[in-house]
Parts: structure tokens; C-alpha cells; sequence
């Protein structure tokens, strides 16, 4: 009764013997040696924005208002606030009148950029749309521009050039 | 003029001295880095990042390198390489076997880079290898803040 129990654990450390002896030749020939790789990077904050071209419908002296829209694009690092996405008044601004012009006239055709559909809301260099803060997936925006109609002008092809601001901490 | 009963000159003797060398391979070179660095500086979110690295070893004298082979570090997850900031933000990228203006194979799984194929040390001290690249794809979006990995590597040698 008790000598059984005992009998089984004999046999297992000898099964651990052998499979010791066995496992010792087995190390020879090449050997192995380890280290670290370190790898390492900050990541700061930062933000890119592009746009689509702001085409507007054909502008006459006799017709009403030229309108048009653009879609805004902008990508911020996750978690990053922004303070403000601007437009300026573009390359041929008259006291803080945006123009297009045609090259090679001297006439220009005064517009505006907004922030609605209804042209209610201007868009400048100081606004943005709403809260915008704390983005994970690109934003985008729709900006929507308006020629008075009435002015008298050549014919041509009335262009300007926007700059977009992002500011964000 | 002296007598000298000690014998003719030279007088003769051996000592024996022996040590037994073995064959070692090390990361480390005197006062040289632990480990190697892979150090991307500041990325950020619009750009790739890239960086070259030294990959050098210190053997001894006839070591035969027969492979250096580095794991997937400690955030390694569908099949890419990460950095973590500690706070389960995760930043991937890649390690290739050449320096950045050459590099296209990937530094992963059984793959040595041709720096270490059968590389034989000369020396006492033979500095081996060469350098690697890592990058980091542009558009990888993770808050800000220091990320960083360990990649454990492995050397056979005979």
C-alpha cells in the first residue's frame, strides 16, 4: 500500500535522465549570439489641406450672379486642434476684395468666397466653418464662391489664385 | 673580467602560455552603443520618414557569419512591423536589408542581409556589416508623442 505510489515517480526520473543525455550532443557546432535593434521617431503634429478648382458658371454684364463651389480637403494628425482653415483674398484683391482677372486686361470681376450655399457667410483669412478639433479622418469642406453680376468686362477667361491657411497647435 | 658559472650566453627557457579563444559575435564594440539605433527623428503625418543605420558586428578572428536575422519586435501585428508610444497608439514601419538609397527587400523573417553573407572576421576584432534602412510610409496617422521599438536580433556564426 505504501510502496505503489513511490514506483511510478522512479520511472519518471529516469525517463528525465535520458532525455538530458540525449539532448547534450545536439549542441555543437554553430553558435548564436543576440542584441537590440532600437528604434525609435517622434511624432509631431501637422496638417495638410488641398482643393478641388473652383470653377464658376459663365458671367455676362446682363446676367445675374456667377456662382461656383470647391471641395476643401484637410488632414491633421490625430488629436491635433485647429485653430482656423483661412482663404485670403486671393492674388488681385482690392481692399479686402477678392477679383479674378484675366490676363493680359485690366478689368476684374469682384467676388467672394463663403462658407454657405446661400452666400450668407463670408469665408476669410480669420474663419473657419465650426469646431474643428481632435479629427481622425480627413475633413472636408465646401467652399462656395459669388460674382455680383453687372460688371461690364472683355471677354476672356477671369481667373485668381487662393491661398489656404490651417493653423493648429 | 667576471666568471660566470650560470653557462653561456643566451641562456634558454619556455614557459607555455595558453588561453582557449572562441568564436563570439557582439553588437556592442568597446565604447561603442549597446545596440543598434534606428532613429527616424520627428515624423510627421504628410511625409515618409526614412533613416539609415549602421548594422555592425564585432567577431573574432575567423568567426564565419552564417546569418543575422531580426524579429518582428515587440507590437508586431498583420505581417508589419510598429513602434508604440505606450499608450496603445501604434506607428508602423518597415527595415530593409540595404541602406535607404538601395533598400527594397524587407529585413524580416529568415532574410540576411548581403552585408553579413558569408562574411568571414580577419581580424581580432573585425568590425562586420554595413547599413540598413527603415521607413515610415507617409499617411500613417498617430497622435504625437515619442514612439519607439526593441527588434531582437540573431547571429549564426561558426
Amino acid at each position: 500500500m505504501f510502496k505503489s505510489p513511490l514506483l511510478p515517480m522512479r520511472a519518471s526520473a529516469s525517463a528525465l535522465l535520458m532525455a538530458a543525455a540525449f539532448a547534450t550532443p545536439v549542441a555543437a557546432p554553430a553558435a548564436t549570439a543576440s542584441g537590440t535593434l532600437n528604434v525609435a521617431t517622434t511624432v509631431v503634429d501637422s496638417c495638410s489641406v488641398s482643393a478641388t478648382a473652383l470653377t464658376m458658371t459663365a458671367y455676362s454684364a446682363a446676367a445675374g450672379a456667377s456662382t461656383g463651389s470647391a471641395t476643401l480637403t484637410v488632414t491633421c494628425t490625430i488629436a491635433t486642434a485647429v485653430a482656423s482653415i483661412g482663404l485670403d483674398y486671393g492674388a488681385n484683391a482690392v481692399t479686402n476684395v477678392a477679383q479674378l482677372k484675366a490676363p493680359g486686361y485690366a478689368s476684374l470681376i469682384p467676388y467672394a468666397l463663403y462658407q454657405d450655399a446661400a452666400f450668407v457667410t463670408a469665408w476669410t483669412d480669420a474663419a473657419m466653418p465650426a469646431a474643428y478639433a481632435a479629427i481622425a479622418t480627413p475633413a472636408v469642406y465646401t467652399v462656395y464662391a459669388r460674382a455680383p453680376g453687372g460688371m461690364n468686362v472683355p471677354t476672356g477667361t477671369y481667373v485668381d489664385v487662393v491661398n489656404i491657411t490651417v493653423t493648429y497647435v | 673580467m667576471p666568471n660566470a658559472s650560470a653557462g653561456t650566453s643566451p641562456q634558454v627557457a619556455t614557459a607555455t602560455v595558453s588561453a582557449t579563444v572562441l568564436d563570439d559575435c557582439s553588437v556592442a564594440g568597446g565604447s561603442g552603443p549597446a545596440g543598434w539605433s534606428l532613429d527616424f527623428g520627428t515624423y510627421q503625418l504628410g511625409a515618409p520618414a526614412s533613416a539609415t543605420f549602421t548594422t555592425t558586428l564585432y567577431c573574432t578572428k575567423g568567426t564565419i557569419v552564417s546569418s543575422v536575422t531580426l524579429d518582428g519586435g515587440l507590437h508586431y501585428s498583420a505581417s508589419t512591423r510598429h513602434m508604440s508610444d505606450g499608450a496603445s497608439h501604434l506607428l508602423p514601419y518597415k527595415i530593409y536589408v540595404n541602406p535607404c538609397a538601395s533598400g527594397n527587400a524587407e529585413w524580416s523573417g529568415d532574410d540576411t542581409p548581403p552585408a553579413f553573407q558569408s562574411v568571414t572576421s580577419t581580424s581580432v576584432r573585425s568590425a562586420l556589416g554595413g547599413a540598413a534602412c527603415g521607413t515610415i510610409d507617409a499617411g500613417s496617422n498617430a497622435p504625437a508623442g515619442y514612439y519607439s521599438d526593441v527588434v531582437t536580433l540573431t547571429v549564426n556564426f561558426t
